[in-house]
């Protein structure tokens, strides 16, 4: 799975990459000589206009590559390069917005200082910068409250609103988003959410690093996900979440007589009381339950089709990733046992 | 691309914080109500006025002057790291290097606030008590101020990869001996018989910053020199040894943390 994983996130080559990510791959080393592989070899590249999003677990290297394409961070090996240029230079740093994954700010500056200090090391001119801090201000809702309040005194969802407006200080073309709803309540959460499908929808480039998988399978065009610094799976999110093949019919007023003339059939449903809930695996299938219901004199309630998330997909990619692990390492100590 | 405004804006920002804190403030109360109680005592004999006045104003310039500079500049690069109010900033169109000397710039700017408050009542308080004004004064404070500069150059450039605790250490040592630098020179010569060791402070001497050297106090309290010829040929040599220092200190701070992982 690895290796088509890494061929889909490689687009082709296209000119208009905006963040290109080739065998990057960056090693922590410790004490005693030890080491971890926060990230091993992983190849992408995020295209203009294109909402892309890194999910993983706590520890698969969502945030070391995001340091790393900051240039916070370097690599081992690999290359990294924002707008065609390395990580880090200035002139690419200068089209980039960043939300951190939790508010870091100077805490005795206010709302509207903080911005102006970011504008400012953006080289947005004054009279633009004075314009823009009060559009953003009133954009992330900290107009009347917050622009004067300093950052110590903020709550956590009042930093998250800051630190997006400073991300878009100075109108960046691409946006690296960590964790955008970390700990926002419910309100907030939709709050960021319509934030960033206006991004989209103004074609402005995303990257979002989440492990709130419902969250990004409503906004970004392409996934990623990271497990133990690698990638097990990358590509669009239909692709990666396929589309559902089982029918779920939801019947009532069935006798028991008909309920076993269903089992006969092969359709094992699930019996909750007077619902009875039937799952079928194909259009012959479901034909053929709505015959049943029917022929049985039941009443049809509902009949949908439930489509698999992506935090399901998700965990099944995860999964089978440590189930290959643990029977690699488990043939492995065979083997040195056999020896 | 070569951006100085980066550099005065970050000095800006670490000035703002400094003074909207509690340590600056404190001090400078603390070090205004010293020299107040050192200054105003009334047992002195007229001649003595003078000499206690400048020897005592000019030592709390400087000791609380290098405490200020060590307590506000520890915590410039270890606490920006630690907390990470680095990321934001180095994820803008901002360098390293910019960075290190934004945090630099800031330290002067703090120094410079801390003297020039001190300064203004030491000279409020001389003039009181003398009913004149010594322009030798004036000389010995510009001295007080080039030490905490340099010594600032130096705590930038272990707060780059040391812990706040560590800089604060280092910082007070070297502080201190570099104050101590005769002392050294003589335990040196004649201090020890072991040669290991007078070699190791021989170097120790040598290595650290000769801030004694920068001390104008007794020469102006002893009245060794009349004339501005005479002080700036006092100060010349420490001065330019000390601007040597300044500049190594500051190349391997912004070298250290040009590859240092945030």
């Amino acid at each position: 799975m690895g290796a088509t994983a890494t061929e889909q996130a490689v687009s082709p080559p296209v000119t208009a990459s905006v963040v290109e990510i080739r065998n990057l791959s960056k090693t922590y080393r410790l004490m005693m000589g030890k080491e971890i592989h926060a990230v091993s070899d992983l190849s992408l590249t995020i295209e203009k206009g294109e909402t892309f999003a890194i999910v993983g677990p706590n520890g698969s290297g969502k945030t070391t590559t995001m340091k790393i394409l900051l240039g916070l961070l370097f690599p081992t090996s690999g290359e990294v390069s924002l707008f065609g240029k390395p990580a880090g230079d200035p002139s690419s740093q200068a089209r980039v917005g960043y939300l951190p994954e939790a508010p870091y700010f100077y805490e005795f500056l206010n709302g509207r200082e903080l911005l102006h200090l970011y504008g400012k090391l953006c080289d947005v001119p004054e009279d633009v910068l004075a314009q823009r801090t009060e559009a953003l201000l009133k954009m992330v809702d900290l107009h009347e409250r917050g622009a004067d309040l300093p950052i110590r005194a903020y709550s956590r969802g009042m930093r998250q609103r800051i630190g997006i407006a400073q991300a878009m200080i100075n109108e960046p073309e691409l946006l690296i988003l960590d964790e955008p709803t970390n700990g926002l309540d419910p309100i907030g959460t939709v709050q960021v959410r319509q934030f960033i499908l206006e991004q989209k929808r103004q074609g402005r480039t995303m990257l979002l690093c989440s492990h709130l998988l419902s969250e990004v399978e409503a906004v970004a065009d392409r996934v990623a996900i990271l497990h133990r610094g690698q990638l097990i799976a990358a590509g669009p999110v239909s692709e990666l979440v396929p589309e559902s093949q089982v029918w779920q019919l939801v019947a009532t007023e069935l006798s028991r007589e008909a309920i076993g003339a269903l089992k006969d059939a092969g359709l094992a449903p699930d019996i909750h009381g007077d619902v009875v809930i039937i799952r079928a695996h194909s259009l012959d299938e479901t034909y053929a339950a709505l015959g049943q219901v029917r022929d049985q004199g039941g009443q049809l309630v509902e009949i949908t089709r439930p489509q698999p998330t992506l935090e399901e997909q998700f965990l099944k990619a995860v999964g089978e990733e440590d189930l290959r692990r643990t029977v690699d390492t488990l043939k492995k100590s065979t083997g040195k046992k056999k020896k | 691309m070569f951006r100085v405004r980066p550099i005065f804006l970050i000095a800006g920002t670490t000035i703002n914080g400094v003074l909207r804190g509690v340590v600056l403030n404190v001090l400078l109360v603390l070090a205004a109500l010293m020299i107040i109680g050192a200054t105003s005592t009334s047992s002195l004999e007229p001649g003595a006025v003078r000499t206690t006045i400048v020897d005592a104003g000019l030592a709390i310039i400087a000791i609380l002057g290098a405490m200020i500079a060590i307590l506000t500049g520890f915590t410039m690069i270890p606490s920006e790291v630690d907390q990470r109010t680095v990321y934001p900033v180095l994820s803008k169109p901002v360098q390293r290097w910019q960075f290190v000397l934004g945090k630099f710039f800031g330290a002067i700017g703090i120094n410079g606030i801390t003297v020039g408050m001190l300064s203004v009542l030491f000279f409020l308080v001389y003039f009181l008590k003398v009913h004149s004004f010594d322009w030798k004064l004036l000389f010995g404070v510009v001295m007080i101020f080039a030490q905490l500069v340099i010594l600032s150059g130096l705590i930038v450039f272990f707060s780059t990869f040391m812990s706040w605790i560590g800089t604060i250490i280092v910082s007070m040592i070297i502080w201190f001996l570099g104050n101590s630098s005769q002392f050294l020179a003589d335990m040196a010569e004649h201090g020890t018989k072991s040669e290991i060791s007078s070699a190791i402070t021989k170097v120790v001497q040598k290595l650290i910053p000769n801030f004694q050297a920068m001390d104008l106090r007794y020469a102006i309290v002893q009245l060794k020199v009349s004339t501005p010829g005479e002080l700036f040929d006092a100060a010349l040599v420490p001065l330019g040894v000390g601007v040597l220092y300044l500049i190594i200190a500051l190349a391997l701070a912004v070298l250290i943390f040009n590859y240092r992982e945030l």
